[in-house]
């Protein structure tokens, strides 16, 4: 064995190995090709031979003395015989753990663990964006009240999940961005406890492969959907529920302006909801013999409700539609028995357009709720972030 | 120099100052000129100490060696050159490959370890944190909400509110954060004092990088975004389709408004603001009958706009939760009912008299007093406002340069809400 005799005379051993140093009159240079194989014999002779190819005199981390001596073995490969500089330098650092550099007429070699740690570099991203929760705001009902029950406002939240969580997007970055990386000593990523900042320690290149990652997932969590709603001419024929980017066109066509825009995120249930709201005496109680007025809200306007979820083939949109109009009041008049008035209760009369049903809307295209002679059209527009990225392919 | 060896060494000093991991000597302010000495080593598995020992003699200058230093005995170093070089290179690069610190002084060279030199340049600093924040906790500003109708009834009955869904609240923590980030550092034990000063033993390099990282954890909470929210109608016919637009588009809009009022924000990264411009009126909105009298109950309605924002600034975008809200009074309305209330005749104030004749049955005859006029009850007027109202709330990620331009029906056309950021 080579090592014990190195280890009693190891001054002796080391100078011997770099004897060949000696003598080279070349200016350094870096080759195109290296020749690495090795067949089993001190790293030190690999290394004196690169030196060698690259006419260059060594300088050797200290750390490496006792690394010098392990034999070493690299296949008989054309891979390895006519390795490319930047590759061969990529297979010296990953497998025998050395960092090879050129500086000047030196080959300076160090140990790469040490080398890489010395380049790490701790940055801190704000995650919050792409973590965001997606928050629920269904829209409101405008059925008449019950004078005296408390009638509530909102659908049912239909509650589909499409949040990113902060743990998540960690094991995520993990697996996407160079994974062999993260076990590496010193490499270090750290989530902070409201899950707000990354803290993630690593080398410079890689940080730009994480902040180029943590950019694609905020595309994708920016992905939102505007809706618009047109009310089209009364006394529209008869259309089907969905139709084409064409024939919208050719049905808006002159059309004007929606009657509402609204914005929500993809896969989020949001809703619009603009009219007016009046009191009124609804009905009366007689209490100790005095008759007590009850109050109710009346609304009337347009309610609707939707959550979309952008596909392939265009948005597959829930949709609930409240619209009340034609808002009347009938009085009623309770008075004692010498005529004197005692309570006036104002019953509402409204006529409502009531929908809630799921369509694809082909992409441009329009979904169209239909009451009577009343025709509502509602379009929906995918928004991404400029110079996001397609992640997903067409089925067809 | 003899021309030609400048160029050969030209390259050299070139690939060194372009080397990332090149560090100047730690010299005085005037480095001494035997820094530029050339001299030739030829080191190929030396040991250290002679290495040094050569030095001294290549030098004229006495290279003073630290105990650690001494002991590293078995220590061996290759370090070689094809021809002379500048003092300066060889100490350079004997302090890379060896770990060592290299102190150049005038009449001699100091030489540590590495680890030595940390050690030693380590001392007691305080680092106030709340230089970098901490006694700002980001709070969001919560205000009074809008009255809507049913605010404020006993039986309150139908009608929408508003808000709903409202974000709630982050919870935010001020030295907190920054202690979880100061325990990351592992290697540095601190202590806290007075709740935000961090006393820990580091050395100037390493108070340097803490600091640079408090100070950009500190940037990331203070980043503030500007807001502004017009409020405008417009005919219906020339209304846009609104959606994202372009900040030019959204401005070129906002002044062709009627009646155009803007509410501007500024929030921190992630704050919860408001602001609102309105009119809070009371009225009677309902009575309660309390001991035979009318107790009248007092609701209140809001009229105006008022935004409420939260943003929070992304890699490309400004993620924006907002809930915007706009009501004016309709002057057409159901109008207001005047509803006077007055007692009704208790029915124990009614007598019964019972006749009968000789041979009929018996005949009862309830007799009740005059019925009393309302005059002499109190009477109370029950006011009934009609109102438009319009409520965005949600969502949306706007690009930089860019706006989102709401639309709803409005009795003059269109009602319009422009929301874009306006931070420079």
């Amino acid at each position: 064995m080579i090592r014990p005799i190195a280890l009693v005379m190891p001054a002796l051993s080391v100078a011997t190995l770099f004897v060949a140093a000696h003598g080279l009159a070349s200016a350094a240079s870096q080759p195109a090709t290296l020749d690495l194989r090795a067949a089993n014999e001190p790293l030190s002779a690999l290394i004196m031979r690169i030196a060698h190819q690259c006419h260059a005199s060594l300088a050797i981390d200290s750390a490496l003395q006792n690394a010098l001596f392990q034999p070493v073995t690299i296949s008989d490969e054309q891979a390895t015989a006519n390795a490319a500089w930047k590759d061969a330098l990529t297979l010296l650092a990953n497998d025998q753990h050395v960092s090879l550099a050129l500086l000047g007429d030196q080959l300076v070699v160090m140990d790469a663990n040490d080398e890489f740690r010395k380049r790490l570099v701790r940055r801190t991203y704000d995650i919050r964006v792409p973590t965001r929760e997606i928050v629920q705001v269904p829209g409101p009902r405008l059925d008449l009240p019950v004078p005296g029950d408390r009638i509530w406002d909102s659908l049912e939240p239909l509650g589909y999940e499409n949040h990113l969580e902060a743990g998540g997007l960690v094991d995520d970055l993990k697996h996407a961005v160079r994974p062999s990386t993260w076990e590496r000593a010193g490499v270090d990523i750290l989530l902070d406890e409201q899950e707000h900042f990354l803290t993630i320690t690593t080398l410079p290149e890689i940080h730009d492969e994480v902040l180029a990652y943590l950019k694609l997932q905020e595309h994708r969590a920016a992905r939102q959907v505007v809706c618009r709603i047109h009310r089209l001419p009364d006394g529209l024929a008869p259309q089907p529920p969905t139709i084409s980017a064409d024939a919208w066109r050719k049905l808006a066509d002159g059309g004007g302006a929606p009657i509402a825009t609204f914005v929500m995120l993809d896969a989020q249930q949001n809703h619009h909801f603009c009219g007016t709201q009046s009191t009124v005496t609804a009905d009366g109680d007689i209490i100790q013999g005095i008759y007590d007025p009850i109050v109710s809200v009346v609304s009337q306007g347009l309610s609707v409700d939707v959550e979309p979820v952008v596909t392939c083939d265009g948005v597959i949109a829930t949709i609930g539609f409240n619209g009340a109009a034609g808002l009347t009041w009938d009085p009623t008049v309770i008075s004692n028995d010498a005529g004197k008035p005692k309570l006036t209760i104002r019953t509402p009369r409204t006529q409502l357009d009531l929908s809630r049903d799921s369509r694809l809307i082909p992409t441009d295209g329009a979904a169209l709720v239909r009451f009577a002679e009343r025709t509502y059209a509602l379009t929906f527009e995918v928004v991404n972030l400029p110079e996001a990225k397609v992640e997903s392919k067409p089925i067809k | 120099m003899p021309s030609n060896l400048h160029r050969a060494l030209l390259p050299g000093i070139l690939l060194a100052s372009a080397c990332p991991l090149a560090h100047a000597l730690d010299t005085s302010a005037r480095p001494p000129a035997y820094l530029d000495e050339l001299i030739l080593v030829d080191w190929q598995g030396k040991l250290l100490a002679n290495a040094l020992d050569e030095l001294t003699v290549l030098i004229r200058k006495p290279v003073i060696r630290s105990t650690a230093v001494t002991a590293l005995d078995q220590r061996t170093v290759t370090l070689g050159y094809q021809h002379t070089v500048p003092l300066r290179e060889v100490l350079t690069l004997l302090e890379r490959t060896q770990h060592l610190h290299v102190t150049v002084e005038e009449f001699s060279l100091q030489i540590e370890t590495d680890e030595d030199h940390l050690l030693s340049s380590r001392r007691v600093v305080e680092i106030n944190l709340r230089d970098y924040g901490a006694a700002f906790p980001l709070r969001d500003l919560e205000a009074e909400k809008p009255a809507t109708l049913p605010a404020i009834l006993e039986h309150p009955s139908g009608g929408i509110v508003c808000f709903a869904n409202e974000h709630q609240p982050a919870e935010r923590s001020g030295t907190e954060t920054f202690t979880n980030y100061l325990n990351s550092l592992t290697s540095y034990g601190f202590e806290l004092r007075d709740g935000h000063v961090a006393v820990m033993t580091v050395s100037p390099a390493e108070e340097a990088q803490i600091r640079a990282e408090l100070l950009s954890m500190y940037h990331i909470t203070v980043r503030h975004t500007d807001w502004r929210v017009t409020f405008g109608t417009i005919a219906a016919d020339a209304a846009p389709a609104g959606g994202i637009v372009t900040r030019a588009a959204a401005d070129a809009l906002a002044a062709r408004l009627t009646d155009a009022h803007a509410l501007v924000l500024t929030s921190m990264n992630g704050q919860q603001v408001r602001v609102a411009n309105r009119t809070d009126r009371a009225y009677v909105a309902d009575v309660d009958i309390v001991a035979g009298h009318l107790d009248p109950a007092i609701a209140l309605v809001s009229l105006g706009q008022s935004a409420d924002l939260r943003a929070v600034t992304g890699f490309d975008s400004t993620w924006v939760h907002f809930n915007l809200w706009w009501t004016i009074p309709l002057p057409d309305g159901p109008g207001t009912e005047l509803h006077a209330a007055g007692a009704l005749v208790p029915l124990d104030d009614a007598t019964v008299t019972l006749t009968k004749d000789e041979k009929g049955p018996v005949t009862a005859t309830v007799t009740t007093p005059a019925p009393q006029t309302t005059s002499t009850g109190d009477a109370l007027v029950l006011a009934h406002p009609s109102v438009w109202t319009w409520g965005p709330q949600g969502e949306c990620h706007l690009p930089p340069g860019s706006a989102m331009v709401f639309l709803a029906e409005h009795p003059a056309g269109r009602a319009v809400i422009i929301l874009e950021e306006t931070t420079p």
